[in-house]
């Protein structure tokens, strides 16, 4: 199935697009989709999402308009769109 | 804080035109005059959050930025002008409101906010409207806010995005619910066109004004996300930790 990733502010310049789908199995949870993630962005996700295994706490998940974290282990459904936020404070 | 400041004759006919909107009238003139705020910076976002708060008629605000304008300003602190360069932000924002608006109260204060002064400042506003580019005076004036039970708007951009919530101390998530330790990769230095800075001034004006007046929905515990390359805007719902080291002991009902 495929789910809908949307990047914000610095992830989404360092990484150069502001959205992707990928294909996740059907029991993806928001764990397995920022392993995968971070699989297919290394460089960008241990510069600015993951600090070693731990997400970076300026770092903020979503599913739909819902926060959610790392741990949640409600599995992902077709069509899903997860925001990877990342904090900003210009002014 | 609240003041004897009654609305006059003059006041009546300058903010007329907002006074018919129905759920806010008279009565939230006199709040919007009543009223103190502080605004943290006086740059390319809290410029326009300063103009909209004194055009709305807030009766005192308090600015408080340090430094002397530089060109580089120029592009979105829309207070500041092309002769004062070098002079004091914020004593030329005071007199450039002053200008438009002087029956409103500016206290002018040339510091940007620190654990030295927050409390100094924070303990004379109703309401507190965050600009600072630095995470460090953002974290001061969330612990303050929350321990003063002061209301905190949030407004930040980057590029052509940005963001606003309404921290409500006791209700809602507080910023360190958010974020408890600054982004290592966050620079003061940041790209920014003035037309979203002056866009998430606006909105985070608004924001005060309503919550200053006690009308309309505000953005308590949620995250608006705009991005102005796609023109998306969307609404996020936050949730508070329990274990925030900030506001998880404060009491509930306040605020």
């Amino acid at each position: 199935m495929k789910v809908r990733v949307v990047y914000t502010t610095q992830v989404k310049a360092a990484l150069g697009i502001a959205s992707e789908e990928p294909e996740v199995s059907t029991d993806c949870t928001m764990a397995t989709l920022m392993k995968e993630l971070a699989t297919r962005h290394p460089k960008v996700f241990a510069e600015f999402v993951f600090d070693g295994a731990r997400l970076r706490p300026s770092i903020l998940l979503f599913v739909g308009d819902r926060q959610t974290n790392l741990d949640d282990s409600i599995k992902l459904v077709e069509g899903d769109e997860v925001t990877i936020f990342a904090a900003i404070s210009g002014g | 804080m609240h003041s004897a400041r009654e609305l006059t004759d003059e006041d009546r006919a300058i903010h007329q035109w907002q006074m018919w909107v129905d759920d806010f009238g008279e009565v939230g003139q006199q709040r919007l005059k009543q009223a103190t705020v502080l605004v943290s910076r006086c740059g390319g976002l809290g410029s326009v959050v300063a103009y909209e708060l004194v055009a709305a008629g807030v009766g005192r605000l308090i600015l408080a930025h340090e430094g002397n304008i530089q060109f580089s300003d120029l592009n979105r602190q829309l207070l500041m002008n092309y002769g004062a360069v070098g002079q004091s932000r914020v004593e030329v924002a005071k007199r450039r409101l002053e200008e438009f608006k002087p029956q409103t109260i500016i206290d002018a204060v040339p510091e940007n906010v620190n654990d030295r002064n927050v409390q100094e400042l924070v303990e004379q506003v109703d309401l507190v409207v965050d600009c600072a580019p630095l995470f460090e005076e953002r974290f001061a004036l969330n612990r303050q806010a929350v321990k003063m039970h002061k209301p905190l708007v949030e407004c930040a951009m980057y590029d052509l995005e940005a963001q606003l919530t309404t921290i409500i101390p006791g209700k809602t998530p507080c910023l360190n619910c958010l974020y408890p330790d600054t982004p290592p990769d966050w620079k003061r230095e940041f790209p920014v066109f003035g037309a979203v800075s002056g866009t998430i001034g606006c909105l985070g004006a608004m924001e005060a004004i309503k919550l200053i007046a006690g009308f309309g929905q505000t953005l308590s515990g949620k995250l608006l996300v705009c991005d102005l390359r796609s023109m998306t805007f969307r609404t996020l719902q936050l949730n508070k930790d329990p274990n925030c080291d900030v506001c998880s002991q404060i009491n509930t009902v306040a605020g």
